[in-house]
Formats: structure tokens, C-alpha cells, sequence
């Protein structure tokens, strides 16, 4: 019980703070906005079939600006050392860890939503019938790449120039979870789409190892 | 006033990157009583405040508080019960005031928060400015907070790192009252600074820490802060804090 009420307590404070800071909110959105809109004007509509491409462009961006958003995570915490102030509550160090990924889950959520949004304004990317496959596939692999990037994030609070590396040493990792997403964002566009197919075992898989390891791992990764 | 150690130390050695850090140190942290941990820049201080704050792991030796050696249970209560004050504020630039003490005080489980928040306000002069983000706040008025802030799970034990850096008079004056009514109320305080004059009519005991190793250890009282600059200048061959 505890437990949820320390995740809710600092999910909420993140959230209140991410409202008046703005500025990794309207970064990551801007990118993958102005993203979407270079990738208007430089494909052409006739020579490229979005909709059985797209879905590797569309995780490409995802990825590029979730990880401007992630990286700050803790990063935002060391500014006046209240990472420390975190850590010598007597709290749960997993439930620290489990508050900052829910708002980072929630965030790239969001931020899907509206570049599935400006696709379809902008690349005529059509969801049509597999909206609800194609949500369940996203928020799957979504929440992978949160476990990881919040974890991620933690370990490189502290680095100097750690928002720089973040996406270099964050990206291998995601390497068979990206396959997984686009390979699945394509199938769950298309009729036919099956629920126990082998690469949504592996998102699941990937999901259940990463997030159980990061709330285990998590006091080593903040920890001298 | 004595007793029991609530928080101590002994035989603790510390390593950082191939260099010793630490070298068999012994303290002892009693209730009611301010221990004044004096040292030059490389001595030692800050790790041995992480140490005792659970921020960092001791390499060899045993933390003891409330007679248990600490494993990670004990290490969960210490925090529990420890306030730690440095020279960073630990607080949410973006948050005001009152939303700042809320947070940390409902991530301590304090019981009603809202009001606990609202004393420790008017204790520290901040209650008019409640709603105001911590940003726009000056140094003294972070610093103030920040005492608030570790006041909310009301500590037994309190570790002050350098709390007077930035402070006005007036902010330091305050500081010193209010260290000085935590201990009349059976709190261990261990104070690190160089600020000597305001502290040392109410400090207990001092340590002098150099090159890793306590190099004197006193009882406070009788002690002037000449004859303190003096030994400070004796055992560490270095002029003495301000």
C-alpha cells in the first residue's frame, strides 16, 4: 500500500513540475512534429506506399523524442541535489524508480497518440479498422522502452554530458524491441492480425525481464 | 546530556578510486548532543557524511544506530529518522513553497501533512509566501525551507553540511537558535562547516578530520575558537575555518 502511495506521490509532483517546466515537454513534442513535417515534403506520396513503410519512420521518431523527454528524467532531479532528498526518504527505492517510468509510460503514450494524429494529417497514414491492435502493439512496446529508458535515465543522472550518451548506449538495447514494433505496427495494420504471434511474445517478454530487473536494479543504478 | 549513541561509527574505511578516503574512523552521535566536525577541503567530511546518511556504503567497518548494526532494513529506519541539511537545497525550483513540504512530507508518511506544512511555515518565517514558487525565492528564504523540509518528519537525528553557506547574519543567527533548540530537545546533531564563531558556543564535542583520519577529538566546552584555530592549525598544519 505503501508502496502505490509513495509511485502516486511522485508521479503526481513530476507531473505538476513537467506542467510549469514545459520545456522537455515541448521539446520532444516540437521534434516529432517537425519530424513528421520533413518527412512530408521529402517523400514523395506516389513513389512511397506509407502505409506499409511508415511504421519504421514513425517508430524512428518515437524513439528520437522519447529519449529527449526520458533522459531529463532524473537528470531534472540533481539540479538542486534532490535526487538526494529522494533517496534519503524512507521510502522504497523500486516505488522512486516505478513513479518516474508510470509518468514516462504516460508521456509516450501521449505523444503517440498525436504523431499517429499528424501522420494521418500530414502522410495520410490511415489506421483505419487496426486502431485497436495497433494500440495494444504501441503500448506494449511503449512500455519496454519506458522500463529501459527510466532505468537508463537513472544511471546517467549523475554523468556529465549524460543526456548525450543516453541515446547511444540506450539505443542497442531497443534494437530487437524496435524490430519487434515496426514489424508488429505493420501486421496490426493489416487484416489478419494475431494475438499470439511470436513477436508480440517477445515484446512481452522484453517488457516483464526489463521492468522487473529495473525496479530490482534501480537502488545499484543510484547508489555511489 | 549523554546516553546511548543514536548513530555511530567505528573502524570505517573508505576507498575512492584506488585512493583512501576514509581511515578508521570513530564517532559516536548522542541525543541532545552537537558534535562539530571540522576539516580542510579533501579530508574526508563529505564521505563520511554520505556514509552515515546512507548515501554511500561503508568500505570496511561497522555503522551502528540505535545499537543495531545497520542492514537494509535499519538503513530504512535510520532514514526514517535522519534530517540531512547541505549546501544544495533538495528542493523543486518549479513547486511552491507549501507544495514542496506536501510532497516530501507525504513521501514520509507524516501524518496530516497539510497542517504539519502549514507549522513548519510559520516556524521558519515562510507562511506569507506559501504559494510562491521556491525559484523566486533568495537564498536565505531556500535555505529556511530547506530546514522546514527536513524538520517535517521531525528527525532524531540531524547531519548539517555546510548549512551556513550563502546564509545572511540574520539566516545564520536563525540556524544557530534553531540547532540550539533541536538539541535542547534531545536531537544528535553532527555539523560540518568552517563557521565557527556562531557554532561553537553550542557545539558538545569537535572532531578534527585530516586526510581521511580523525586527527583530534574534544570536548567542546572551555574550548575558545582561537584555542580551536590553534589546534585546527596544529593537527592539520593548515590556517583554520573562518
Amino acid at each position: 500500500m505503501r508502496f502505490i502511495k509513495v509511485v502516486a506521490v511522485l508521479f503526481l509532483k513530476d507531473f505538476r513540475e513537467e506542467l510549469r517546466r514545459k520545456e522537455d515537454v515541448a521539446a520532444s513534442f516540437l521534434f516529432a512534429l517537425l519530424s513528421l513535417v520533413l518527412f512530408a515534403f521529402a517523400l514523395d506520396p506516389t513513389r512511397v506506399d506509407l502505409n506499409e513503410t511508415g511504421s519504421g519512420l514513425l517508430w524512428l521518431v518515437v524513439l528520437f523524442a522519447g529519449s529527449l523527454f526520458m533522459s531529463g528524467s532524473f537528470r531534472k532531479e540533481t539540479e538542486n541535489g534532490t535526487l538526494y532528498a529522494l533517496l534519503l526518504s524512507p521510502c522504497d527505492r523500486g516505488a522512486l524508480y516505478v513513479g518516474k517510468f508510470l509518468l514516462n509510460f504516460l508521456f509516450l503514450l501521449a505523444l503517440e497518440a498525436l504523431l499517429l494524429l499528424f501522420a494521418y494529417l500530414l502522410l495520410d497514414f490511415r489506421v483505419s479498422d487496426g486502431l485497436p491492435a495497433l494500440g495494444a502493439v504501441w503500448a506494449l512496446v511503449t512500455f519496454g522502452y519506458a522500463a529501459v529508458g527510466t532505468l537508463f535515465s537513472a544511471l546517467l543522472a549523475q554523468v556529465r554530458g549524460g543526456h548525450v550518451i543516453f541515446p547511444i548506449l540506450l539505443f542497442p538495447i531497443l534494437v530487437p524491441l524496435v524490430i519487434a514494433a515496426a514489424t508488429l505496427t505493420e501486421q496490426a495494420l493489416s487484416p489478419g492480425f494475431s494475438w499470439g504471434n511470436q513477436w508480440l511474445r517477445l515484446v512481452g517478454l522484453f517488457d516483464i525481464l526489463f521492468f522487473t530487473a529495473s525496479v530490482f536494479l534501480f537502488e545499484f543504478a543510484v547508489e555511489e | 546530556m549523554s546516553g546511548d549513541p543514536l548513530l555511530s561509527v567505528s573502524g570505517l574505511s573508505k576507498r575512492l578510486s584506488g585512493r583512501a578516503v576514509l581511515r578508521e574512523v570513530n564517532l559516536n552521535l548522542l541525543p541532545g548532543q552537537l558534535t562539530l566536525l571540522l576539516g580542510p577541503n579533501g579530508a574526508g567530511k563529505t564521505t563520511l557524511t554520505r556514509i552515515l546518511t546512507t548515501l554511500s556504503r561503508p568500505g570496511r567497518g561497522v555503522l551502528t544506530f540505535r545499537g543495531s548494526r545497520t542492514t537494509e532494513s535499519t538503513r530504512v529506519r535510520l532514514r526514517a529518522e535522519l534530517g540531512y541539511i547541505s549546501h544544495q537545497t533538495f528542493l523543486y525550483a518549479h513547486l511552491t513553497a507549501e507544495e514542496n513540504l506536501l510532497f516530501f512530507a507525504r513521501l514520509y508518511g507524516v501524518p496530516d501533512p497539510a497542517s504539519r506544512a502549514a507549522a513548519l511555515l510559520e516556524e521558519v518565517g515562510l507562511a506569507g509566501v506559501k504559494d510562491r514558487v521556491v525559484g523566486t525565492f533568495s537564498r536565505g528564504m531556500q535555505q529556511r525551507l530547506s530546514l522546514a523540509r527536513v524538520l517535517l518528519p521531525d528527525p532524531s537525528l540531524l547531519i548539517l553540511d555546510e548549512p551556513y553557506a550563502g546564509l545572511d547574519p540574520e539566516g545564520s543567527r536563525r540556524l544557530t537558535g534553531l540547532m540550539a533548540s533541536l538539541k535542547a530537545r534531545h536531537r544528535a546533531l553532527l555539523l560540518v562547516t568552517h563557521e565557527m564563531e556562531d557554532c561553537l558556543p553550542i557545539a558538545d564535542r569537535v572532531v578534527i578530520l585530516h586526510r581521511g583520519a580523525v586527527a583530534w577529538e574534544g570536548p567542546a566546552e572551555g574550548l575558545t575558537v582561537e584555542g580551536l584555530k590553534a589546534r585546527y592549525f596544529e593537527t592539520t598544519g593548515e590556517g583554520g575555518p573562518s
